[in-house]
């Protein structure tokens, strides 16, 4: 399923998130305003993301764990976080900003796939690993 | 096993101070056919503020103060205490070759410092670890016959490549105690237990210094994770980024 960025939410009509709250399974209602519809889509995108884990990181979906080596599937890492998304054929800069909240991603942040830093315009393969470096602590 | 170890550890504060009695501790179990040196490394001085997170016996400079306490209790290793800042001047005189270096500084600048000094060195170990206040990290740069066997530290992180403030050498009293912030001594303790994880691959695993089981440790205790990445060497230098990438 197709995992909404907060950007991609705020550009839609109030009749588009309606037809996303279907989509993901949120609750729509007429009485909410768009950024408590977006709360709310963004919310049941991440309690799906999250229960779904493996304690080694990777995701299961109906039952199936996923492998990065899977059609359409890429490993994302962004520091203690690694969790296999079904990006590819996304540039890593809309990959990043889909995934922006869910991994707590740095905008900043240098992308590494397979090792090699590459720009953000890289669009994604399948089976990449995508390594999202996250700033190193600075205190000791 | 390597046939000696020379370790040098920059940084006696909540992550150095945690970290040097338990490599120590490793240490004075060695074969006695190794010779182990420790050298210690700091100019600054144990306060009373530190005692949240550190153990001290006294006030006085840390390298001076935690070398008196290791040395009753581990007298297999040779310990050396250095009371001074490790400086762009005074480097080549902590750091030789062979060196295993574990940085425990809370400063880029002094990190960029060891890791460009460490990428002049045929044969090096730099173990750097750091943390904010509940998540942190623990990176290795190894250098073995003149080259990379990991990427540099720089070469990752920008913030390491292009450091922002003053190391402490460059500050005066008042810069370095209003620069000390709140930190968690738990996430030091990690630290130190992921660079002591490091150290045991390294010199322990055959073969682990020439293909390092990973480069990086990234640790957040609000998820309980840790999750090690590597940091594969520059053979990509020779090769163009768009090359590689669609191998």
């Amino acid at each position: 399923m197709k995992v909404y960025s907060e950007t991609e939410l705020h550009n839609k009509t109030k009749l588009g998130l309606r037809d996303v709250c279907r989509e993901v399974g949120a609750e729509f209602s007429n009485d909410k305003s768009n950024p408590q519809l977006i709360e709310a889509i963004l919310a049941v995108q991440q309690k799906k993301q999250q229960p779904q884990q493996f304690p080694d990181g990777q995701t299961v979906g109906k039952g199936k764990k996923k492998s990065p080596d899977e059609p359409g599937h890429v490993r994302v890492t962004s520091g203690a976080t690694s969790q296999i998304f079904q990006i590819a054929g996304q540039t890593i800069k809309a990959a990043m900003g889909d995934l922006r909240g869910l991994l707590n991603i740095d905008p900043a942040a240098k992308p590494f796939v397979n090792g090699v830093e590459v720009e953000t315009s890289y669009t994604l393969q399948d089976g990449d690993q995508l390594e999202l470096v996250k700033k190193s602590g600075d205190k000791a | 096993m390597l046939d000696e170890l020379n370790v040098v550890i920059v940084g006696i504060g909540g992550v150095g101070g945690h970290l040097a009695p338990l490599i120590s501790r490793y240490c004075q179990h060695l074969k006695p056919s190794i010779p182990v040196t420790i050298t210690l490394v700091d100019g600054d001085g144990y306060e009373e503020h530190n005692a949240a997170r550190q153990a001290f016996q006294r006030f006085g400079n840390k390298a001076e103060v935690t070398v008196e306490s290791l040395v009753d209790q581990f007298d297999r290793v040779t310990f050396t205490a250095v009371g001074e800042f490790l400086t762009p001047d005074n480097i080549d005189f902590l750091l030789g070759e062979n060196v295993i270096v574990f940085c425990c500084v809370d400063n880029n600048r002094s990190r960029k410092v060891i890791d460009d000094y460490v990428g002049t060195l045929q044969n090096a170990v730099l173990v750097s670890g750091g943390n904010d206040m509940t998540d942190g990290n623990v990176q290795v740069y190894i250098r073995r016959a003149g080259k990379d066997v990991t990427r540099s530290i720089s070469s990752v992180h920008d913030e390491t490549a292009n450091p922002v403030g003053k190391a402490p050498y460059e500050m005066s009293c008042e810069e370095m105690g209003a620069a000390s912030s709140a930190q968690l001594f738990f996430a030091n303790a990690i630290v130190s237990t992921l660079m002591c994880l490091t150290f045991y691959n390294l010199v322990e695993i055959e073969g682990a210094l020439d293909k390092p089981p990973f480069g990086e440790l990234y640790f957040d205790m609000l998820v309980g994770r840790v999750e090690a990445v590597e940091r594969k060497p520059s053979i990509y230098k020779e090769t163009s980024k768009e090359e590689e990438v669609t191998k």
